[in-house]
């Protein structure tokens, strides 16, 4: 207890190098919850990752690294969403994996993943932001209200909300043992 | 399937392009090579260019004693005033918890932060804060988290209760004095207690152990447009303290005096710089005693703050 505590262990170059290796994919993937678009989703993760090197200095704590990762990933998914092309380039794509509706077992996947995302992106951006957070990261209501800057009730408010809408728009697919 | 099982299900073809290089080349930057390699430059600077710009230093005379322990939160004109709220809030974000004043380990003494803490009792509150990092990299703490236990007025001592009997050095000790002193407002001494024995104690401030030269306002990280008004403290005996604003690239964008008060002891000083025509971005600000040999090391403080 005498001892003035340690630098960090870790340098920012060596920080970025293990958060890169243990949530890349993971935040990725959030990301294309929140926007849909992979491309779009790396780049706003490889955004993210840039800014929390910049601030290793002060973060210098790999929970805290994490919490800021992930805040920074939804609110770039946020701006990004702003960008009205990638709302046009999604639309494109959409429209073409509409022509062929395949019967087999790989289009079925296709089909029940396409519903899952077209439900979230119909939602408002908070419960769309809200259910990601919760249902995909597995976060408590704490954290989420820590990562979007809002209260403890309007999490929980917008789960209730998002996850009821998200419902009906699935129908089925929550009911289908797959 | 659940929400869980779907949400997983919808993204779990998604396989990221490998984009580390990428990474690697985008946050390599000489710049970053050494923790402000530039820090005592940036204080030489300021002996160069010695004509102020666009600053109004202005003269507090603030009523107050001659230690630490009259000022945070007792004294909200210590407190950050004009900082903007936080870039993630939100209108229906709950309040921040109060600011508490907490003592931490820098170079050439000890030098004062002020941390959101959450909590009913002010004095456990600081002390388990104290076991936290500070937000300003050029501190630390002497505490690691667990040590402290409790805090709390006793027989006109403030008890502090510790988890083990191992020694507990003089700075360590002042930090826990300065900082519960501070948020009790009241200059009682601390006895540090191991199950019911006393450890040390009864143990007084000790101003020698104080840096200077230190920044109450801004704290590390804060947000400013248009003006910031800075304030401190310091001990030196010129009755002015230099302070310059250095940008991402090192340049003194703004630089000047600040009129120190002429009482004894640790002396307030204020100045509000003009931030306006600045460039959105990363500043660092930094006061310097007024010694052109350098003759007395490390009376100095820095702050990071971000001008939008």
């Amino acid at each position: 207890m005498t001892t003035v505590t340690d630098r960090p262990a870790w340098t920012a170059d060596e920080a970025l190098e293990q958060l890169y290796a243990a949530h890349w994919r993971r935040l990725v993937r959030l990301s294309v919850l929140l926007v849909r678009d992979q491309g779009v989703a790396e780049e706003v993760v490889q955004d993210a990752f840039v800014a929390v090197h910049g601030r290793w200095d002060r973060l210098r704590d790999p929970e805290r690294a994490l919490a800021y990762l992930r805040q920074a990933v939804v609110n770039r998914s946020r701006s990004a969403l702003r960008h009205r092309a990638v709302v046009a380039r999604h639309a494109e794509r959409r429209t073409a994996s509409l022509v062929e509706p395949g019967a087999d077992q790989a289009a079925l996947v296709t089909d029940r993943r396409a519903a899952v995302l077209d439900g979230l992106r119909a939602l408002p951006q908070r419960q769309r932001e809200v259910l990601a957070l919760r249902y995909y990261l597995d976060l408590s209501e704490a954290e989420i209200a820590d990562t979007l800057g809002i209260s403890r009730g309007a999490v929980k408010s917008h789960a209730s909300r998002g996850a009821a809408t998200l419902r009906t728009h699935l129908g089925t697919l929550l009911e289908e043992e797959l | 399937m659940n929400l869980h099982d779907l949400l997983e299900d919808a993204v779990a073809d998604v396989e990221p392009a490998d984009r580390l290089a990428e990474l690697r080349a985008r946050t390599a930057s000489p710049a970053r090579a050494a923790a402000r390699p530039w820090w005592w430059a940036a204080g030489a600077t300021v002996v160069g260019t010695a004509a102020a710009v666009a600053v109004v230093a202005t003269l507090q005379h603030t009523q107050e004693s001659a230690g630490p322990a009259g000022h945070g939160m007792h004294h909200p004109g210590f407190l950050p005033s004009e900082i903007l709220p936080p870039r993630v809030s939100d209108p229906d974000a709950e309040a921040l918890p109060p600011l508490l004043p907490i003592y931490y380990v820098g170079e050439g003494g000890l030098y004062r932060e002020f941390a959101h803490v959450r909590g009913n009792d002010s004095l456990l509150s600081a002390v388990l804060q104290l076991e936290q990092p500070p937000a300003d990299p050029d501190y630390a703490t002497a505490w690691a988290p667990g040590d402290l236990l409790d805090a709390s007025v006793q027989h006109g001592t403030i008890e502090v209760e510790t988890a083990d009997d191992g020694p507990i050095s003089a700075l360590a000790a002042q930090q826990v004095v300065y900082t519960l002193q501070a948020n009790l407002g009241s200059r009682v001494p601390v006895r540090f207690i191991h199950e019911g024995e006393v450890l040390l104690g009864p143990v007084d401030a000790d101003p020698a152990v104080l840096n200077p030269v230190s920044i109450s306002d801004p704290a590390e990280g804060n947000e400013y447009e248009g003006s910031m008004t800075a304030r401190g403290r310091t001990s030196v005996p010129e009755r002015h303290i230099l302070w310059t604003l250095v940008d991402a690239d090192e340049t003194v964008v703004r630089d000047g005096t600040a009129v120190v008060s002429d009482d004894a002891g640790m002396r307030p000083w204020e100045v509000t710089v003009d931030l306006a025509g600045l460039e959105p971005g990363t500043y660092v600000f930094t006061v310097t005693r007024d010694d052109p040999g350098f003759t007395v090391t490390a009376s100095t403080d820095t702050r990071t703050i971000v001008v939008r």
